[in-house]
C-alpha cells in the first residue's frame, strides 16, 4: 500500500488556472470596476481590469453643451476633488479665450484646489485603511473631511458639486468669516498628522502589507503614462505645481515628496506628505490674499476664436488634462478629458502579476482610482 | 492642555455610571463569597426536598440542570454586554456614539433587540450544502466554549466542577471548537468559504501550540493544574516586593512574556483583529461562515464571544490572580480583571489592521513559538538555582 | 527644444510630415471672436503609413526623446471635408518639451499602427478611440471596446452617429 501511495505522489499533477472574478461589486475596489485574475494557486498570473460601469459619455455632452455649461459636468469627473475639475476646464476655456484672471482669484483657486486635495487624500488615508483592515483611521479622516465640506458648503453652496471656480475667475468672494474657519481647521489639521501616524504610517502590520508589494518601476511608470502621487511614489520628481506652474502656483514654497522605491508604502507616504504641503500652501495663500475683483470681465455668450488647446493641472491623482477643439461657436466642436485613474489603472496589468491575491486588494487600494474619472 | 467643559449630557452619563458602579459594589458586598451563599441557598433547597421525599438522585440530576442552566445564563449575559460594550468603546474610539436609542440610556437594549432580530430571520440553506455538516456546524462551534466555562473559576472556591487537570480540560476542549470552523467552510458548499475555513483552521491549531507552552512556566512554578490552586498561590503575600501582589503576571521575564505571549495567542484563537483574515469582509476569499444567516449565524458570534470572555477569564486566573482583592468579594474581583483584559481584546480590535495570511503564520511559528521555549528554559532555570 | 528647432529636427528624419498652421478666421464670424487662437505647442500632421516609423524616431532620439505619451484621442470633422483626424500628445521627461501629432484618416475603413510596442499607455487609449470612433489599430493585441458594453454597435463619438435602440432601451 506504501509503494502505491508512493506512485500516486510521484505522477504529474495536473493543475489548471483558476479565475477569480473581483466583482464590480465588492467592497474594496472603490466603484464599480470589475478585475478578472487568473489564478495559479495563490499567485496571480494575469490581470485584467474591465472598466465602462459608469461610462456616462461626457464628451458626447460636451458638444450640446455650452462653455459655462459643460463646468457642471466637469464636477462629476473626479466627484472627490470637483474643484480640481473646475479648474481645469476654466483654464482650458480661458487659454482659448485668451484672458486671466486676477490675482485674488489665482490666490482663492489655489486655496479652494489645495483644500480639495486634503479632502481627497484624506479618503484615500480611510479607504487605504480599511482595505488593509484598519476600521478606526476611516472615522478620523472622515472627521477632518467634514470640517473641509463645511468649509465648501459655506463658500459654493454644496458639498459635492462646487462650481465654484468659474471662467474667468470664482463663483464669488468668500463670506465675512470663512478665513477665520479656514484658519482654525488648518491648526486642527496639523495636530492630526502625528496621529494618524501613530495610527497607521507607524503601524508595524500596515507597513509589512504594504512595504514591498506592487512594486512600479520607473520605466514602467513612464511607458504606462502614470501621473501623480503614483509617478513620485516611484522616485520622479515630476509634480505640475512645479514644473509647468498654473494660477501663480509658483508664488509659493512647498515641497514635493517622493518616494525610493515605488511600493505601494511609497505610494501611500508620498500622499501623506502631500496633505502636509497643501497645508502649508493654503497657509501661504490665505497670508498673501489680495484685495481685488474676484472676476476678470467675461462676455455673456462665450465663443472663444478657432484653434485647439491643451490645459493640464496637478489633480490629486494625477496630471489631469483637457484637450478642446473650439469652431468659433458658443458650444465645443470637440473635449476630450485626459483622465489620470483611467491610464494610472492599466499600471495594475503589470504589477499584480506575481503577487499573490491576497496583496490585490493593498496595491488596487494604492493606486487610488475615482471610477468617475476612469470611466467619465 | 484645555481642561474639557462637561455638557449636560456627559454629566448625566457620569452620574449614571457612578451610580451603576455604586449599586454593583453594594450588592456585591451584600452578596459576599458566593460559595457561602450557594451553600446556604442549596440547603434550604435539600430541606424542602427531603420533606416531600425527593429521592437523591433527582436532587443530583437537579442541581447540574440548575449549574448549567446559570452558566448559559450568565454566557448569554455577558455575551450581550460585551456587544452592547464593543460597539459603544469603538464608536469612541472613532470619534462617534455608538448606540443611542433603543432602551432609553446609551442603547443598553441594542443587542437584545438584535439577537431578537436574528432569531426572527430567514434561515437560508444554500442548495450545494451539505445539510447535516451545515447545521451541526454552529452547535460544534459553540458547545466546547460552553463546556469549558465548567472549569473556570470565577472566585475563591467558585467553580463548577474542580478538575485536577483544569487547565488541560480547557485548551483540551477549546480545540475541538476548530473542527466547527472547518465544518462551516464545509458545508456551505461554496469553494471559497472553504478556503476561508481551512486559512482559520491553520491559524487556530497553530496558534495554540505557544498558547499551551507560554502556560507551562505558570504550572511549573505553581505545581499544579487546578485553576483555583494556581489562583490561590497568587494571593499569598509577596516577600521580595512588598507593595506589588504576588500575580504571575509581575514576575520578572517569565511572568511578562508568558502574558504577552498568552494575550496573543487568545487573540489568534479567538479570529479577532489583527488575526481575523477568516471573517474579513474587505479580503477576496470570503469567510467561513458566508453561507450562514439568521440564529446560526449569530451562534458563530455567541461561541466567538464566549471564547473571549473564557480567554480574559483564564488571563484572569493564571496572570492576574484570580479573585484576589481587598474589601470585595472575589468573584466581583474576577469580573472586573476579566472585563479589563475583554477591553484589552476589544481596544486591538479597532486599532490594528490585519496581518497578512502567510505573515501571520510566520509570526507564530518563528516568533512566538521560540520564545516559549526560551521562556520555559529560563523558569525552570529560575526553579534550579533558587 | 522650441516648436522650431523640434520640427526641424524630426524633418530631417521623415520629410512626409507638414507643420498644421494656425486656423484661419471663419469669414463672416461675429466681430467680437478675436483672433484664432494659436497655442505655442508644435502640431504635426503626419500620414498614416509613415506613423510608427516617426513614433519610434520620437521616442528614440536622444535629442527628442519623447517617453511619455500623454494622450491619444480623435476627433470626426464633416465639414468642409470629412476625414476622422487621430491625434497624439507626446512629452519628454528628460527634455521636458512637448508637442502634438495628428494623422488624417479617412471616416471609413481607417486603419492607424499602433504604437502600444513603444508606449504602454496607448493600450487603453487606443482602445478609447476605437470604441468611440471605429478606427482600427494593426498590430494592438487586443483591440476591444473598452467604455461601452460588448455587444454594442455603432460609434458613439462620430458626428452623424444615431443611437440604435437596443436591449436597454424601454
Amino acid at each position: 500500500m506504501t509503494t502505491e501511495v508512493i506512485k500516486i505522489k510521484g505522477a504529474d499533477l495536473q493543475t489548471e488556472e483558476m479565475i477569480l472574478n473581483l466583482g464590480p461589486q465588492h467592497p474594496s475596489t472603490h466603484g464599480v470596476l470589475r478585475v478578472i485574475l487568473k489564478l495559479d494557486g495563490e499567485v496571480i498570473i494575469a490581470a485584467e481590469p474591465e472598466v465602462g460601469y459608469l461610462h456616462r459619455g461626457t464628451e458626447k455632452l460636451a458638444e450640446n453643451r455650452t462653455y459655462p455649461q459643460m463646468l457642471v459636468i466637469s464636477d462629476r469627473w473626479d466627484y472627490l476633488s470637483a474643484m480640481s475639475n473646475n479648474l481645469v476646464w476654466c483654464l482650458a476655456v480661458e487659454k482659448l479665450l485668451q484672458i486671466k484672471p486676477p490675482e485674488k482669484a489665482d490666490h482663492l483657486r489655489v486655496i479652494m484646489v489645495e483644500l480639495n486635495r486634503i479632502a481627497s487624500h484624506l479618503v484615500f488615508f480611510g479607504t487605504y485603511g480599511i482595505d488593509i483592515g484598519a476600521y478606526t483611521p476611516f472615522l478620523h479622516a472622515f472627521r477632518e473631511r467634514e470640517k473641509i465640506l463645511d468649509l465648501f458648503e459655506e463658500v459654493s453652496g454644496a458639498r459635492m458639486t462646487y462650481n465654484y471656480i468659474r471662467i474667468g475667475g470664482v463663483m464669488a468672494d468668500l463670506p465675512a468669516d470663512w478665513v477665520g474657519k479656514c484658519r482654525s481647521f488648518l491648526e486642527w489639521m496639523k495636530d492630526r498628522f502625528p496621529e494618524y501616524d501613530t495610527l497607521l504610517t507607524g503601524n508595524p502590520i500596515f507597513q509589512d502589507r504594504t512595504k514591498g508589494i506592487g512594486v512600479l518601476s520607473q520605466a514602467q511608470a513612464i511607458t504606462y503614462g502614470v501621473t501623480g502621487p503614483n509617478l513620485r511614489g516611484s522616485g520622479i520628481n515630476f509634480d505640475l505645481r512645479k514644473d509647468e506652474p498654473y494660477c501663480s502656483y509658483e508664488k509659493f514654497k512647498f515641497d514635493v515628496p517622493t518616494g525610493a522605491n515605488g511600493d505601494c508604502w511609497d505610494r501611500y507616504w508620498v500622499r501623506i506628505q502631500e496633505m502636509k504641503e497643501s497645508v502649508k500652501i493654503v497657509e501661504q495663500a490665505l497670508d498673501g490674499l489680495p484685495a481685488g475683483e474676484t472676476n476678470a470681465k467675461v462676455p455673456r455668450i462665450l465663443r472663444p476664436p478657432m484653434g485647439e488647446t491643451y490645459a493640464q493641472i496637478e489633480a490629486p491623482r494625477g496630471s489631469l488634462g483637457i484637450y478642446t477643439i473650439s469652431d468659433a461657436n458658443d458650444k465645443p466642436y470637440r473635449v476630450h478629458v485626459r483622465a489620470p485613474s483611467f491610464i494610472n489603472l492599466t499600471m495594475l496589468q503589470e504589477i499584480l502579476v506575481g503577487q499573490k491575491v491576497s496583496d490585490v486588494v493593498a496595491t488596487l487600494g494604492s493606486i487610488d482610482i475615482v471610477l468617475g474619472e476612469v470611466d467619465r | 492642555m484645555i481642561l474639557p467643559v462637561w455638557t449636560i449630557g456627559q454629566k448625566r452619563a457620569a452620574g449614571v455610571l457612578s451610580g451603576v458602579i455604586a449599586a454593583a459594589v453594594g450588592i456585591a458586598l451584600a452578596v459576599g463569597e458566593l460559595p457561602v451563599r450557594i451553600a446556604q441557598i442549596w440547603e434550604s433547597v435539600l430541606g424542602l426536598a427531603a420533606k416531600k421525599a425527593v429521592p437523591a438522585i433527582v436532587m443530583d440530576i437537579a442541581s447540574m440542570v440548575i449549574q448549567c442552566s446559570v452558566i448559559i445564563g450568565f454566557i448569554s449575559v455577558a455575551v450581550m454586554f460585551m456587544v452592547w460594550w464593543e460597539r459603544k468603546v469603538s464608536a469612541h474610539m472613532q470619534s462617534r456614539l455608538g448606540p443611542m436609542e433603543t432602551g432609553g440610556w446609551h442603547g443598553w437594549a441594542q443587542t437584545i433587540a438584535d439577537a431578537i432580530k436574528l432569531l426572527l430571520k430567514e434561515d437560508i440553506v444554500p442548495e450545494h450544502a451539505s445539510p447535516w455538516v451545515h447545521f451541526l456546524a454552529p452547535v460544534v462551534t459553540f458547545v466546547p466554549a460552553f463546556l469549558c466555562y465548567a472549569a473556570l473559576p470565577f472566585g475563591d472556591k467558585t467553580i463548577s466542577v474542580d478538575l485536577d487537570v483544569g487547565i488541560l480540560y480547557i485548551f483540551a476542549i477549546s480545540g475541538i471548537s476548530v473542527l466547527g470552523i472547518i465544518m462551516a467552510g464545509w458545508g456551505g458548499g461554496n469553494k471559497y468559504s472553504m478556503l476561508g475555513g481551512l486559512r482559520a483552521a491553520a491559524q487556530s491549531v497553530s496558534y495554540e501550540i505557544p498558547r499551551v507552552l507560554s502556560v507551562v512556566p505558570i504550572l511549573m512554578i505553581a505545581g499544579s493544574m487546578k485553576l483555583t490552586a494556581i489562583a490561590a498561590y497568587q494571593s499569598e503575600p509577596v516577600s521580595w516586593l512588598p507593595f506589588l501582589p504576588k500575580w504571575f503576571i509581575f514576575y520578572p521575564f517569565i511572568g511578562q512574556v508568558s502574558f504577552l505571549i498568552f494575550l496573543i495567542c487568545s487573540v489568534a484563537e479567538t479570529n479577532r483583529t489583527p488575526f481575523d483574515i477568516a471573517e474579513a469582509e474587505s479580503e477576496l476569499v470570503a469567510g467561513f461562515h458566508t453561507e450562514y444567516s439568521g440564529m446560526k449565524f449569530s451562534f458563530f458570534f455567541l461561541a466567538e464571544y464566549a471564547f473571549v470572555f473564557l480567554s480574559s477569564g483564564m488571563t484572569a486566573a493564571l496572570f492576574l490572580g484570580g479573585g484576589s482583592g481587598p474589601l470585595l468579594p472575589s468573584w466581583f474581583w474576577f469580573l472586573i480583571k476579566t472585563f479589563a483584559v475583554v477591553f484589552l481584546f476589544l481596544w486591538f480590535r479597532w486599532t490594528f489592521p490585519r496581518m497578512r495570511v502567510d505573515r501571520l503564520m510566520e509570526f507564530c511559528w518563528k516568533f512566538l513559538l521560540p520564545w516559549s521555549f526560551v521562556n520555559i528554559l529560563v523558569t525552570g532555570a529560575w526553579l534550579i538555582l533558587r | 527644444m522650441t516648436p522650431a528647432s523640434l520640427f526641424s529636427t524630426i524633418r530631417t528624419h521623415i520629410s512626409d510630415i507638414r507643420e498644421i498652421p494656425a486656423p484661419e478666421a471663419v469669414a463672416g464670424a461675429p466681430a467680437h471672436e478675436g483672433k484664432p487662437y494659436r497655442d505655442p505647442l508644435l502640431f504635426v500632421d503626419c500620414p498614416a503609413s509613415k506613423w510608427l516609423d516617426l513614433a519610434r524616431f520620437l521616442k528614440e532620439d536622444p535629442q527628442l526623446d519623447f517617453d511619455f505619451l500623454l494622450m491619444v484621442t480623435a476627433a470626426d470633422y464633416l465639414a468642409p471635408a470629412p476625414k476622422m483626424d487621430v491625434i497624439y500628445l507626446l512629452f519628454s521627461m528628460k527634455h521636458r518639451h512637448k508637442m502634438f501629432v495628428k494623422l488624417s484618416v479617412p471616416r471609413e475603413g481607417a486603419s492607424v499602427p499602433s504604437v502600444m510596442g513603444l508606449w504602454k499607455t496607448a493600450d487603453w487609449q487606443e482602445r478609447e478611440v476605437y470604441d468611440m470612433y471605429g478606427i482600427r489599430f494593426d498590430g494592438h493585441l487586443n483591440l476591444k471596446r473598452i467604455l461601452m458594453w460588448d455587444g454594442f454597435t455603432g460609434w458613439p463619438m462620430r458626428k452623424d452617429y444615431v443611437h440604435i435602440p437596443d436591449r436597454y432601451d424601454d
